[in-house]
């Protein structure tokens, strides 16, 4: 669990850092891997958070919370489930789960239509890889001209989509994060309920070894459980930087690196035509 | 605010179950029995704060989904259009004079 959130993290800098001047649209791609791994990674953690609300529930009523159980059959219209009523903490989390996998879907799709569209075809390198006998100087700078608009059309339009999305993604980030704190609220909520039976328990019989250990074996629980939202919220906080880095390397793509494939396409066909006369 | 209130509930939960693991230490089981009430109607309180603040946290991040959706439709939309430009490309690439008058139009 370190072990990924150190990695995510990592990743997430090293994106930030990267501002591309080629042309690939690798660090699109792994935005997308990363996002994706992310989403996941959080309506994981909240399954376990829901979990262990749940647990602490099950444990009020069997320790005799009958005012508990009496609310919640009475709001119910069909079958018995624990989590069915809204004014439980299990229940919010269910409904956090489902905005996160929502979001996280999203999120993903936004991610890989970037990707997607920032591999763009090269006309040029079509027009070479064509195999068609095809020479000519001129044909061959028309084709990297419009490859060049093209370039330009495509960052224009992927900036504008890019630009509009900015905040959008600012918005989500931020609710990704309170939700995880949210979510880790509950667990404390849940830990302190829980260890309070257990220690009152212990107080009661007077501590055997085998109880102590499991309110430690609970404490375990619930600390790794905070660690992993805390994580995930860190993360999730990183989102945005990483997006406007991807956006300043868009920009800065455009202009000089289609020049500097314009000669190099220049060069290219010279020496062929040279090659071709001798 | 909400966050503060809810700080100081956590930590006078706390001090209330350290209060009463005491009194059953001490054999004063009535009061500790009392205490403990004083610990779940303050819990019940903790709870509704929370389950307030994981639904208002979901309705923002539903929020923010939906208005990214808008701009997922709009590249793909523009998507599918590059997708099929790219296409006719492909097509006409011998002919260089329809060529250039198809560059033509995929520019503008």
């Amino acid at each position: 669990m370190r072990n990924n959130r150190e990695t995510l993290t990592a990743v997430f800098l090293v994106l930030c850092a990267a501002g591309c001047a080629t042309r690939d649209n690798t660090e699109f791609q792994l935005f997308h891997t990363q996002t994706r791994i992310l989403a996941d990674g959080t309506a994981a953690a909240f399954e376990s958070a829901l979990l262990f609300s749940r647990q602490n529930l099950v444990e009020a009523i069997a320790d005799g919370n009958i005012d508990l159980l009496e609310n919640m059959i009475l709001q119910r219209e069909g079958v018995f489930t624990l989590s069915g009523d809204p004014a439980t903490i299990p229940a919010g989390l269910s409904l956090a789960q489902r905005a996160v996998r929502e979001a996280g879907s999203t999120i993903a799709e936004y991610t890989m239509l970037l990707a997607a569209i920032t591999d763009s075809t090269n006309i040029a390198f079509s027009i070479g890889n064509a195999g068609q006998p095809y020479t000519g100087v001129f044909a061959s700078v028309t084709a990297v001209l419009v490859e060049h608009g093209r370039i330009e059309h495509d960052s224009r339009r992927v900036l504008a989509a890019m630009q509009t999305a900015s905040p959008q993604i600012d918005s989500l980030s931020s609710a990704m994060a309170e939700l995880n704190v949210a979510s880790a609220n509950a667990v404390q909520a849940a830990y302190a309920d829980m260890a309070a039976r257990r220690q009152r328990a212990i107080a009661y019989s007077g501590g055997s070894p085998e109880a102590v250990r499991e309110l430690i074996a609970l404490n375990t629980e619930a600390s790794s459980l905070l660690d992993e939202l805390s994580a995930l919220r860190d993360v999730w906080l990183l989102v945005p930087a990483v997006h406007s880095e991807l956006m300043s390397s868009l920009v800065s793509v455009s202009s000089s690196s289609t020049l500097r494939v314009l000669t190099m396409r220049l060069i290219d066909i010279n020496r062929k035509v040279k090659a071709g006369n001798e | 605010m909400r966050e503060v209130l809810l700080d100081h509930l956590f930590k006078i939960i706390s001090r209330l179950r350290t209060t009463e693991i005491g009194l059953i230490s001490g054999g004063c089981f009535e009061k500790a029995a009392e205490v403990r009430k004083m610990q779940e109607s303050l819990s019940i309180i903790r709870d509704s704060l929370i389950t307030a603040r994981l639904t208002g946290a979901s309705t923002s991040l539903t929020s923010a989904k939906n208005l990214l959706e808008s701009t997922n439709s709009e590249l793909q939309i523009y998507l599918s259009t590059r997708k099929e430009a790219d296409a006719k490309l492909e097509a006409v690439l011998e002919k260089i004079p329809a060529l250039i008058a198809l560059l033509g139009t995929i520019i503008s």
